[in-house]
């Protein structure tokens, strides 16, 4: 079963899960409730494998766009919902939960962003992805079947949603770094590194 | 398989397992004394030596429990990056395991008032005694001359600004070809926290790290 599948299925059962009432639940859960949200940001991204040309997805005028969404909760928890470049289906193709903390500053806020295991698994896998896909486009690169971005050497940089409370406005910024397998030379489990930068800009932010 | 898939399964295997009964085998182990310090603005740096033992699973995980007091330091999963032979100097890389509460799941608050206490071992858990250790072991300098007065007390340790910047374990043979010796290396960032120390709120910084060499098992 594709990924695509798996996440399409998944999508649907939660759809279910959301629209049938779940008996076991206790009459006096508290939910959580959106506290901050950004809106329709525009994401750009950059991925680097080495030995692959880097993948860049950017803004362009005539090209498709990449609108996500980041709620941060009164729990304290988030969710950001990536979905793939130009896709209006509203499925996201990864949800990055982890915990949030605001440090209040002069002119900006700081929303401080940690992403749980579980989470970080699913978007570098999602991400391996991605960069193979991108690796074969390189005809060299054709018969590559192997990138698997390994989680224990990940280190997140950068993991930030800074409000700027002049202008209204939200910049996320997620920077992550590894080692990844790969068989570009034929053999299974060459090692090499990977990085990700992806921003997000633009967008409705709202305090709710 | 990649190794999204295979960690998947690890998970699923290890829940299986735990279900069974079936414990995970050690696979490397360490033993030695480490050192922990943190940092914290305004207070003097805080040293505490501990003897800990590093136990990395055939399942992927690793515990770092203090052997004083059985304390679970840290855990999470691990990746050996092999030498060229068996006797070359190999690192495993570690990410310590993050705990975050759903958005999805009522009931339940993530730090710094947890309704739910992170699992032990987690990069939570282990910030949590970070915090108990600036309120309650470091000394730090207070406001005593003018109201408000100052107190040894954290409002917030903003967990989530904290960074990992090294988390590993590197190995190297003596010249006999048997005797292994380690250097692990937990260090965070500096991350933010806002104090009471003036008698007002006000952000600071701090870092934690834990250094320990060894001889090591495989």
């Amino acid at each position: 079963m594709k990924k695509t599948t798996v996440f399409t299925l998944a999508a649907v059962c939660g759809a279910f899960a959301l629209a049938l009432p779940d008996w076991k639940k206790p009459l006096n859960a508290t939910y959580p409730n959106e506290q901050y949200k950004l809106i329709n940001a525009e994401m750009t991204q950059t991925l680097a494998v080495s030995g692959c040309k880097t993948l860049k997805i950017k803004k362009t005028k005539t090209g498709p766009s990449t609108f996500n969404t980041i709620a941060l909760f009164d729990n304290g928890s988030y969710a950001l919902y990536r979905y793939a470049t130009g896709d209006t289906s509203g499925t996201p193709d990864t949800i990055v939960t982890g915990s949030w903390s605001k440090v209040p500053g002069k002119g900006s806020d700081t929303f401080y962003l940690s992403i749980n295991s579980a989470s970080m698994v699913d978007l570098l896998g999602d991400l391996d992805d991605a960069g193979l896909a991108n690796c074969k486009t390189n005809p060299k690169l054709a018969a590559m079947t192997q990138l698997d971005f390994l989680v224990p050497t990940a280190l997140v940089k950068k993991n930030t949603l800074v409000f700027n409370i002049k202008k209204n406005t939200a910049t996320g910024t997620l920077q992550i770094t590894g080692q990844q397998h790969n068989d570009q030379k034929g053999s299974l489990n060459a090692m090499g590194k990977f990085s990700v930068k992806a921003t997000l800009k633009g967008g409705t932010w709202e305090e709710l | 398989m990649n190794m999204t898939s295979i960690l998947k399964t690890a998970v699923a295997s290890a829940s299986l397992m735990a279900a069974s009964t079936v414990l995970a085998a050690p696979v490397i182990t360490m033993t030695g004394t480490a050192t922990q310090q943190i940092t914290m603005s305004s207070c003097k740096t805080l040293k505490t030596p501990m003897t800990v033992t590093v136990t990395f699973d055939d399942d992927g995980t690793y515990d770092v429990v203090d052997d004083n007091s059985t304390n679970t330091v840290l855990q999470g999963t691990w990746f050996k990056l092999s030498g060229k032979t068996a006797t070359s100097p190999y690192t495993i890389y570690m990410a310590a395991s993050v705990f975050a509460p759903s958005p999805f799941d009522p009931d339940v608050h993530a730090s710094p008032n947890p309704t739910i206490p992170p699992p032990a071992g987690t990069l939570d858990d282990f910030l949590d005694q970070v915090e108990a250790t600036i309120e309650n072991g470091m000394t730090c300098k207070l406001n005593t001359k003018k109201p408000p007065l100052g107190s040894q007390s954290i409002d917030n340790l903003v967990q989530p600004s904290i960074l990992v910047v090294t988390n590993t374990l590197k190995v190297t043979t003596a010249k006999d070809g048997v005797t292994k010796s380690g250097t692990l290396t937990f260090k965070t960032n500096k991350g933010k926290a806002t104090h009471m120390f003036t008698g007002k709120s006000k952000v600071g910084s701090f870092s934690a790290s834990l250094t320990m060499k060894g001889p090591v098992v495989d």
